[in-house]
């Protein structure tokens, strides 16, 4: 019963993206695993959760996001061309064991679809699909003096800040590869790990393979344009939405829904900020 | 008079400190093949080579353009890339203009896969991954399981943990086989299952 309010969330995820489009847009060299910890509530340390991400990095352009949305993208690819309810039989008992959580729920790309862009794309709102494009320029201050090994790489420390909160970020020149997570970037070498100076969102490098040239896809979709603050607002509309079923939602016991309405309520800490 | 000198030494420091050169260049391959020059350009002290003055990228036909403010009379210049040999260069500390000749080669990063810890808890469930604890002798779960720190399986097939007996065995969560669990212990092999899970304070009669 616990699991119902994401099932249905899955639900509809599943039924609307199967009729999408891929487009091979660059050939993988390096594929970057993160692990992705977030407070989920605002200055609640025991809300925190963990979720894999993972970076491909190809020729010209980069691509970031949840590595359960990788997983479902190749079933989706793999049955698109059965119909909708074969390929949803099909694919649904795959799946519903890896959701994405909905702060984890978007691809970043970089340098796609327009060069030196970087491209935000959220499809499973309730309320639409949401794309933000934005030309952004960090400003890094390096610290000379601090180093330290992480993972193995000898790393350089840089500070930034990013739509209210402010990051500390160690890159590793032995990894030339100006990238990193989410829409992070703009260092001589890759981004091994970033933390806000809440520590409140943290990315952090785990594993990294070789991507062996297999394509990186671009899923086309017609989306809504919008600014990061749009977003984060069409974020909070969509859990207003939510709740809105909860309340409508038949439960065995009310102490449950109402732990279920408060645990989607409390979820007001998106990595972006404004005020 | 000591304070005078200290004065005058900061002032110079502080001009030094402030000059600011602007060094541009563009890369080039000496064969003409056509090579990705897309590079970090990395500028730090002579006397330390690791650390970061400052950094610019060169564009993908070669050129880039960097302001540094260094202290010191020369400077060492690196250009690092994926698909270039990295390069050092010692600059005098002035503005000016370079061609660097870059030479083709691909770079590998040594793989690091990430396995999964073989035991965590979460409130009062431990769980063990079975892949971690199999050894060639394996056949069925019960084998894996004496193999795990905690448990002890009896030749009849029973359980123990830390000591006490074992009050259920669930299977995929349901009580299956009751008392006669071993029956799937000794018979059910270790390939088929993933996780075995320990809960501590269980509490199998549903009050209320």
């Amino acid at each position: 019963m616990k699991q119902l309010p994401i099932l249905i969330v899955f639900i509809l995820i599943s039924l609307s993206s199967i009729a999408q489009e891929y487009i091979k847009i660059d050939e993988v060299t390096h594929v970057f695993i993160y692990s992705y910890t977030f407070c989920e509530e605002h200055k609640n340390p025991q809300s925190a959760k963990k979720h894999e991400m993972i970076l491909e990095v190809g020729q010209n352009h980069s691509k970031f996001y949840s590595s359960n949305k990788a997983f479902t993208d190749s079933l989706l690819m793999r049955y698109a061309n059965e119909s909708p309810e074969v390929a949803f039989s099909k694919i649904f008992p795959l799946v519903s064991g890896s959701p994405v959580p909905p702060f984890c729920n978007f691809y970043v790309y970089k340098n796609y679809p327009t060069a030196n862009k970087t491209t935000f794309i959220a499809s499973d709102l309730s309320s639409g699909k949401y794309q933000v494009e934005e030309d952004i320029k960090f400003d890094w201050t390096i610290d000379i003096n601090a180093t330290d090994t992480i993972s193995g790489l000898i790393c350089h420390k840089a500070q930034t800040s990013f739509y209210g909160r402010n990051y500390t970020a160690w890159f590793s020149l032995d990894i030339p590869i100006n990238d990193g997570p989410y829409k992070f970037n703009g260092l001589p070498g890759l981004i091994v790990q970033i933390a806000d100076t809440d520590n409140e969102h943290i990315f952090s490098l785990k594993g990294l393979v070789n991507g062996n040239n297999k394509p990186m896809y671009y899923v086309k979709n017609t989306n809504t344009n919008t600014s990061s603050k749009g977003y984060v607002n069409a974020l909070e509309a969509s859990k207003a939405d939510l709740i809105k079923e909860l309340e409508k939602g038949t439960f065995s016991d009310e102490n449950m829904k109402i732990r279920a309405i408060k645990r989607v309520q409390n979820r007001n800490n998106f990595i972006e900020k404004h005020n | 008079m000591a304070r005078f000198c200290v004065s005058i030494a900061f002032i110079l420091l502080v001009f030094t400190g402030l000059s600011q050169v602007t060094i541009q260049g563009e890369l080039f391959s000496p064969t003409g093949t056509k090579a990705n020059l897309e590079a970090s350009i990395i500028i730090s002290p002579l006397e330390k080579p690791g650390s970061i003055t400052a950094f610019g990228f060169s564009s993908a036909d070669g050129k880039f353009r960097i302001a540094v403010s260094s202290p010191s009379d020369s400077i060492l210049l690196q250009v690092k890339s994926m698909s270039v040999r990295d390069t050092i260069l010692r600059l005098a500390n002035k503005s000016q203009l370079l061609r660097i000749p870059v030479t083709e080669q691909h770079h590998q990063i040594s793989e690091v896969r990430v396995a999964n810890r073989p035991i965590f808890s979460k409130g009062d469930t431990t769980t063990y991954i079975v892949s971690s604890f199999v050894q060639r002798k394996d056949f069925s779960i019960g084998d894996v399981i004496s193999n795990m720190p905690g448990f002890e399986v009896s030749p009849e097939g029973k359980v123990s943990y830390q000591g006490r007996d074992i009050q259920k065995y669930y299977i995929e969560g349901l009580d299956l086989l009751e008392g006669q669990y071993s029956l799937a212990n000794k018979n059910l092999p270790h390939t088929a299952v993933g996780a075995v899970e320990v809960l501590h304070n269980h509490q199998p009669v549903k009050a209320i």
